[in-house]
């Protein structure tokens, strides 16, 4: 069966300057990632995996390089342009949960849509739906204050999906959870994937690494191995 | 103490360590202070402080009316002043005062003001002679040896403080008048004069016909209430007085002038006028105190949000909330000090500005300075200010201590500071716009009044004010002087026109006499309407034709109307449409001196305005300078030349004709016109450099909490980026949240200067005090200037790069 791809990078670097040096975060990079896909990005500590997923997210855009996602060619967008796609393609999940602590739960699953064109209601039953998947409808009104870590990320993923995105990109989700709760958030993962959802994560621990289907190894901006996670295991 | 030291020692330290916001937060301190310090000086000096003499507060003035006649003041006259010094029961003494001008020969013409008062004036005042004695009973009586008293300055002047003065001669319109006594330095009362004489040294108030003469009226009377004597008892008191007057001698109180007598406090007579404007610019100050206070208040929680982490620290260290609170009170309170210092150098450098504009409205200017209430005014805002300035940071900070133990609470910290420098801004905007619209109100009333058309041309005209020596020039030497003037003047090629008047529109001082008389009418009876006091102008030929006042109907006064022909008058337009209603008053005949001479009118002319732009025209009639000489001699010149060209043309022109003749002022007619509108226009201007300031300080305020909040929530900014919030987006966001505080303010300020608008409502002309044109206009500039103000931080927040700013903490 011939996969869609989600995401297909070619020859793509990224170089950041500055004052007196520069340094390639990553160099002739080339990844696909398609639909239905769980890619888990590991690697040591400064080998690029948090500029990928920043490209990946259109947050930064490669120095050179073809990014073309859902067939779009996105590598060289304006600002507008690439806000406009990330909300629409892209649901994110952050180390440190990032939600906006003057909004409760709801309003903060809710963020994503608001710059759609989307009534109340619609919205309001997508943000519930998306709580109930994470089983937080409970803490609706609660402000994210008044939540342990893994509630927080909890959160966190509803609004990752809330959107529909084409992906879902985490950059070390687990980092600031306990390992109960860390596992919790990858269960949800996984379970999502199940559901059809493509996710790609950032990890440098091993054991998350083996939550999904794929592991790619990066090592000073290139990779290493790209291999199914069952040929990992056995190898 | 020793702590107190210590805290001073931390706090200077701490002030000298970021020495551009220490700089700025003083100077914006010290604007706000000084400008109230020179103003509550003013407002004191004028309104406040109780005149300077003895039971100053308790002085009245004893004012004669004639309602009936339509006079407000018909002055006093000698036997008045006796019968109501002698007959009352509730004042402790009567004085009478009135003034007049003499000339002193010598190398340089000069002319010399003179108080003429009764003999117990200065006892009465409490003012003791620096040198020689007061006026004594004696000094009074009808060919006593004439003395004069000099007053401070004219002694300076004149005599070069001769301490031997006493018992010197001044010469006088050709009489000798020996010096008794010398003023201390006092503000003079109820005006400014060179010298002071007895009532026996004027030749119209010492003569014994006037003295006698119940009707003769002149002077003005004061008086002091006994103690525990109310204005309301003494006016009842003087009231019986004067109707006892009126039934004894009906001849001289006639029934149908409405004669009475109103007994006013003097403090506020002297003040009446200027009142609601110093009021204005009190209230107005300290409006801009305030937004000084509220922006310094915002500079201190912005840098404490700064501060965070070593406020914390020492939370952690033990240091309680009181101890913090002692910390940051010093530090404000050092930092008002200093700023009230710098008030007190700003009000003491803009004295001389404040007493030359106070002496264009009151003889009080004198008393105009940075004396002890003053600095302990500019003490207590500096202390009240420093209190604001330190506890507003900490009132309503209750959880400082539980925040900073519950750790990770500093956004709640900062969020409730946050929530404190909004209300400020809020109140910020609402007093700016209030002094905004009120300078706006001010300006646009200032135009109004300028824009009125007064009824005669103004431009290229100059005018020299020679008030002849009454003891040389009798009507046939004025005739001769003013025909020779005019001969000399038109000669210059400088020159366009010539003409003579006894007083020019909107003239008053020396030399201007706009006379008044009571007419009769030949073609009706005294009592149908007769009986009127009416003002008069002396005019020559060429007056209104120089002026360019329309003729209604007949002609206009020409110098053919002289001695030997039928003495004229031409009246106001007013002024005829008022006694000959739907008629020509060509022909008839008026007097102005109960029908020894009839004056034929044979022209009307077009109204002017005679006092003031917001004045409306007086019904008045013009009489013919060569029939009825005046020794107030005003030329009017129609020339392009300078002011100082005209003046030493004059000058020269005038010495030919008499060379001991002083010619007292030369100026324009524009500048005397614009000169009336001194109050508006420094009203204006004030009102103007204040909300100016108040604008810049509530719109830098906006921006600067708007740039604060961005810095703050950078992190935020970058979640909703990386969400899909687009740049536009958040520029509007961040436009929004200020432009709700200038919404806010802006409807706050709105109710504001409505219910302040009564106390402009007296101060502007032509327009409503709550004037929507005024308002919409303020509104949209507002609306502009925050615009512009939010753009700034707003677009730096669009510009934010989402992956950086998520990364921030
Ligand atoms: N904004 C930046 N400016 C300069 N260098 C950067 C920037 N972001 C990342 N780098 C550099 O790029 C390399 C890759 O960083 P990163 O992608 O954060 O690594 P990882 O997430 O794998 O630890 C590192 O050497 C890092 O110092
Ligand atoms: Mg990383």
């Amino acid at each position: 069966m011939e996969k869609s791809a989600v995401i297909t990078i070619e020859g793509l670097s990224k170089v950041f300057e500055t004052e007196r040096m520069e340094t390639h975060a990553l160099s002739d990079f080339n990844l696909t990632i398609n639909r239905g896909d769980y890619v888990s990005i590991s690697g040591p500590s400064g080998c690029g995996k948090s500029t990928l997923l920043s490209i990946l997210g259109l947050l930064d855009s490669p120095t050179r390089g073809k990014f073309v996602l859902n067939n779009m060619n996105v590598a060289n967008l304006d600002a507008s342009q690439r806000a406009r796609i990330r909300n629409k393609e892209i649901g994110f999940i952050f180390q440190d949960f990032n939600l906006i602590g003057d909004l409760t739960v709801a309003q903060n699953v809710e963020l994503p849509l608001t710059h759609r064109d989307m009534g109340k209601a619609e919205r309001r039953e997508r943000v519930m739906a998306c709580l109930e998947k994470v089983g937080m409808t409970q803490r609706a009104e609660h402000y994210p204050a008044q939540l342990s870590g893994g509630q927080q990320q909890r959160v966190a993923v509803a609004r990752a999906l809330v959107g529909k995105p084409s992906i879902i990109l985490a950059d070390e989700p687990t980092g600031n959870l306990d390992s109960k709760n860390g596992d919790a958030v990858m269960d949800l993962l996984a379970q999502l994937n199940g559901e059809g959802v493509t996710i790609c994560i950032v990890t440098h621990d091993s054991r998350y690494a083996n939550y999904a289907k794929r592991v790619v190894k990066l090592l000073d901006g290139k990779v290493v191995t790209d291999s199914l996670a069952a040929q990992v295991e056995a190898a | 103490m020793e702590a107190l030291i210590r805290d001073m020692g931390y706090a200077f330290r701490r002030l000298l360590a970021q020495p551009g916001s220490t700089l700025i937060i003083i100077l914006t301190l010290a604007f706000g202070i000084g400008v109230n310090t020179s103003i509550f000086s003013l407002v004191n000096g004028v309104l406040f402080k109780e005149l300077p003499f003895k039971r100053g507060g308790d002085i009245v003035e004893i004012r004669q009316t004639a309602i009936k006649a339509g006079v407000d003041n018909t002055g006093a006259s000698a036997l008045d002043v006796k019968d109501f010094r002698e007959q009352n029961r509730s004042l402790e003494d009567v004085i009478e005062y009135h003034f007049m001008y003499f000339f002193i020969a010598g190398q340089s013409p000069a002319l010399v003001k003179s108080g003429i008062v009764s003999a117990n004036y200065f006892d009465f005042l409490g003012v003791k002679p620096a040198l020689g004695r007061s006026f004594v009973a004696s000094d009074d009586a009808v060919g006593a040896e004439p003395v004069v008293i000099l007053s401070h300055e004219f002694w300076n002047s004149h005599f070069s403080a001769d301490p031997d003065v006493v018992g010197k001669t001044l010469e006088m319109n050709g009489k000798a008048n020996r010096v008794v006594g010398v003023l201390p330095r006092m503000p003079q009362f109820p005006e400014v004069n060179d010298i002071y004489m007895p009532t026996s040294g004027c030749p119209t108030r010492g003569d014994a016909e006037f003295i006698n003469t119940r009707s003769s009226r002149m002077m003005s009377m004061y008086g002091r209430t006994k103690p525990g004597v109310s204005l309301q008892q003494a006016g009842s008191d003087l009231d019986m007085v004067a109707k006892r007057l009126h039934s004894t001698y009906p001849a001289d109180y006639p029934a149908e002038a409405g004669f009475g007598v109103k007994v006013l406090s003097l403090q506020n007579e002297l003040t009446k006028d200027i009142r609601p404007s110093l009021l204005l610019l009190l209230a107005a100050s300290l409006l801009v105190l305030f937004i000084t206070c509220t922006n310094v208040v915002n500079l201190t929680l912005a840098q404490q949000s700064r501060r965070q982490k070593e406020l914390a620290v020492r939370a952690a260290l033990g240091a309680d909330r009181i101890d913090i609170a002692k910390k940051l009170l010093v530090e404000s309170m050092m930092l008002a000090l200093a700023g009230g210092a710098g008030g007190l150098l700003l009000a003491y450098f803009s004295l001389d500005l404040l007493t030359s504009f106070a002496a264009t409205f009151t003889s009080r200017a004198s008393e105009v300075s940075i004396d002890g209430q003053a600095l302990a005014f500019n003490l207590v805002v500096s202390v009240a200010t420093g209190l604001i300035v330190g506890l507003a940071p900490v009132f309503g900070k209750q959880d400082i201590v539980t925040a900073l133990k519950e750790g990770g609470a500093h956004a709640t910290l900062s969020r409730q500071r946050q929530k404190v420098r909004k209300l400020l801004i809020v109140g910020q905007i609402a007093i700016a716009f209030m002094l905004v619209t009120g300078a706006g109100l001010m300006i646009r009333s200032f135009v109004a009044l300028q824009r009125i058309d007064p009824g005669f041309r103004s431009d290229d005209i100059a005018i020299a004010t020679i008030p002849l020596d009454w003891n040389k020039y009798d009507p046939g030497a004025i005739r001769n002087f003013v025909r020779e003037l005019r001969n000399g003047l038109s000669g210059s090629p400088e020159v366009q026109g010539v003409a003579f008047t006894t007083a020019y529109p909107f003239g008053s001082g020396i030399g201007v006499s706009l006379g008044t008389a009571v007419i009769s009418f030949d073609d009706r009876a005294a009592d149908a309407g007769g009986g009127k006091r009416v003002n008069f102008r002396t005019v020559s030929g060429n007056y209104f034709e120089l002026l360019g006042i329309p003729l209604v109907a007949g002609r206009y006064i020409s110098d053919s109307d002289d001695e030997n022909a039928t003495p004229v008058a031409v009246l106001s337009r007013a002024m005829a449409e008022k006694y000959w209603p739907g008629e020509s008053p060509l022909n008839k005949r008026i007097s102005p001196d109960q029908g020894k001479t009839w004056l034929t009118v044979v022209g009307v002319v077009q109204n002017i305005k005679g006092a003031g732009f917001d004045k409306p025209p007086i019904d008045e009639y013009y009489v013919s300078y060569a029939q009825s000489p005046s020794q107030s001699v005003n030329v009017l010149l129609r020339t392009k030349a300078a002011p100082n060209k005209v003046s030493a043309l004059v000058k020269a022109a005038v010495a030919r004709v008499d060379a001991n003749q002083p010619v007292t002022k030369v100026t324009t007619l524009a500048r005397v016109m614009s000169d009336t509108l001194s109050t508006p226009r420094m009203l204006s201007q004030v009102l103007s450099l204040f909300s100016f300031l108040a604008l810049t300080i509530s719109m830098v305020g906006v921006s600067g909490l708007l740039a604060f909040t961005v810095s703050q929530r950078t992190k935020e900014l970058g979640i909703r980026m990386a969400l899909g919030a687009e740049p536009h987006a958040v520029r509007r966001m961040i436009l929004g949240q200020g432009l709700v505080l200038v919404a806010v303010g802006l409807v706050l300020g709105m109710v504001g200067s409505l219910l302040l608008g009564r106390l402009l409502a007296s101060l502007i002309y032509g327009i409503s005090s709550s004037d929507v044109f005024t308002f919409v206009l303020v509104t949209f500039l507002f609306l502009a200037v925050s615009l512009a103000a939010c753009w700034l931080p707003a677009a730096r927040a669009s510009r934010l790069d989402p992956n950086a700013a998520l990364r921030t903490t």
